[in-house]
């Protein structure tokens, strides 16, 4: 009960509050369903105090935890983009530095959470949802920055620098993952990474496979209708009496007055 | 085939071909996969696609009402029962679907909800908007950072 009021509640609260605030149109239901998030996220970050017994409260923790090094790379990232070549509202070169301090300092919190004592520890054992949320992030951001590249490549028209430069970003998350599976942290072996990596990948090509399943089921249904609807009913061909209509009309309109 | 469709199946590929290296990798290792990564892999697609039906469902109303087609909701709630049925008994001819703490069917259907709405849409939910901001923002720093490009050459 106290899960459910502490935690459960609140998380619900998150999604449907920040789900209505993208939705809506009305300014004040806007505002309220962003209150609701907000209030919510922050119930959330305290379950491990107002619930500690509970093993969802885990997920509290985890969002605690990494809540600073995610603000630090997206808050980084964005310096970094309106600090380049755009043409409207351009930041300046120190908010250009203070971007790339946050990238640097945002990665290598995240690096330390694997790599040395900065681990998300709950009584005394890794966060069960670290082991979920670090090789998801791994494999996701590897894949889809490869993605990106060859997107560059393919799509853009001379973009083979920042196509290399996306292959780069796609190889360092490559080589982190690999350097997991082989070497031990202070606080997970590269064995537990490991297991934790084949779920990972379960739980992706899982949930990956179910969608689109589900949504070739629902193309097959849609397809079936269409291409059950009749034909659109066409005109019958135009009598000798309208083309000869059509005929004076178009030499009324063509050649122009002689001068 | 056109050279849009090989395009895309280029990008796919770039996606999909990553994590298919780094399993290798780790099949290289000596792991084997675990009768457990075969059980997440069950539900998290039986799940997958449970939630996902659930949401095209609703947009099934919208287009039997714009089509003037009253019946294809139920056709589509039919068909999608029909293969959900099928792909669960395929993978529970595969092999058990129950996690270890839970007993019954109804019980392991009660904890992939929970563990869908606690460990996808908050923990895994997570993990891939940072994904995105990295690979996305990443295109976009790459972008900025060049000097702006000459369009035209004045005469």
């Amino acid at each position: 009960m106290q899960a459910a009021l502490w935690f459960w509640l609140p998380a619900i609260a998150l999604v449907v509050g920040t789900g209505t605030a993208l939705s809506s149109r009305s300014e004040t239901i806007k505002n309220l369903s962003k209150s609701i998030a907000i209030i919510g996220f922050i119930l959330v970050l305290f379950s491990p105090v107002t619930v500690p017994d509970s093993p969802s409260s885990a997920a509290g923790h985890l969002l605690g935890s990494i809540i600073g090094p995610c603000a630090l790379l997206i808050t980084g990232i964005y310096l970094l983009a309106f600090s380049g070549n755009v043409e409207v509202g351009k930041l300046s070169s120190t908010d250009r530095k203070i971007g790339s301090a946050c990238t640097f300092f945002g990665l290598i919190w995240l690096e330390g959470m694997h790599w040395w004592t900065w681990t998300p520890m709950l009584n005394g054992e890794v966060n069960p949802y670290w082991l979920v949320f670090w090789p998801t992030f791994l494999i996701l951001a590897t894949g889809l920055s490869s993605g990106a590249a060859f997107s560059l490549r393919y799509l853009g028209d001379s973009r083979e620098k920042e196509s290399n430069f996306m292959l780069v970003i796609s190889s360092l998350t490559f080589a982190l993952t690999v350097l997991g599976m082989m070497l031990d942290g202070p606080n997970i072996s590269s064995e537990i990474f490991r297991d934790h990596f084949w779920l990972a990948i379960s739980d992706i090509f899982g949930l990956g496979i179910g969608v689109g399943l589900s949504i070739l089921v629902f193309a097959l249904v849609i397809w079936i209708y269409e291409s059950s609807l009749p034909p659109a009913k066409s005109l019958d061909a135009p009598s000798q009496q309208e083309l000869e209509q059509a005929a004076s009309i178009i030499s009324n309109h063509i050649g122009g007055e002689q001068e | 085939m056109s050279e849009v469709a090989k395009t895309w199946k280029v990008i796919v590929m770039a996606i999909s071909v990553p994590p298919l290296l780094l399993m290798i990798f780790a099949a290289i290792l000596g792991d084997d996969i675990s009768n457990q990564a075969f059980k997440r892999f069950g539900n998290a697609l039986i799940t997958g696609y449970t939630f996902s039906t659930g949401l095209l469902f609703i947009n099934m109303f919208f287009y039997a009402d714009s089509r003037q087609r009253p019946l294809a909701p139920l056709f589509g709630m039919l068909l999608a029962t029909i293969f959900g049925t099928l792909i669960t008994l395929w993978l529970l001819s595969q092999g058990d679907l129950l996690l270890e703490e839970n007993g019954s069917v109804r019980a392991q259907a009660l904890s992939n909800i929970v563990r869908i709405l606690v460990s996808s849409l908050l923990v895994s939910s997570l993990a891939l908007v940072m994904a995105v901001v990295v690979s996305v923002g990443g295109v976009f720093v790459a972008i900025t950072s060049r000097p702006n490009r000459k369009l035209f050459e004045e005469e």
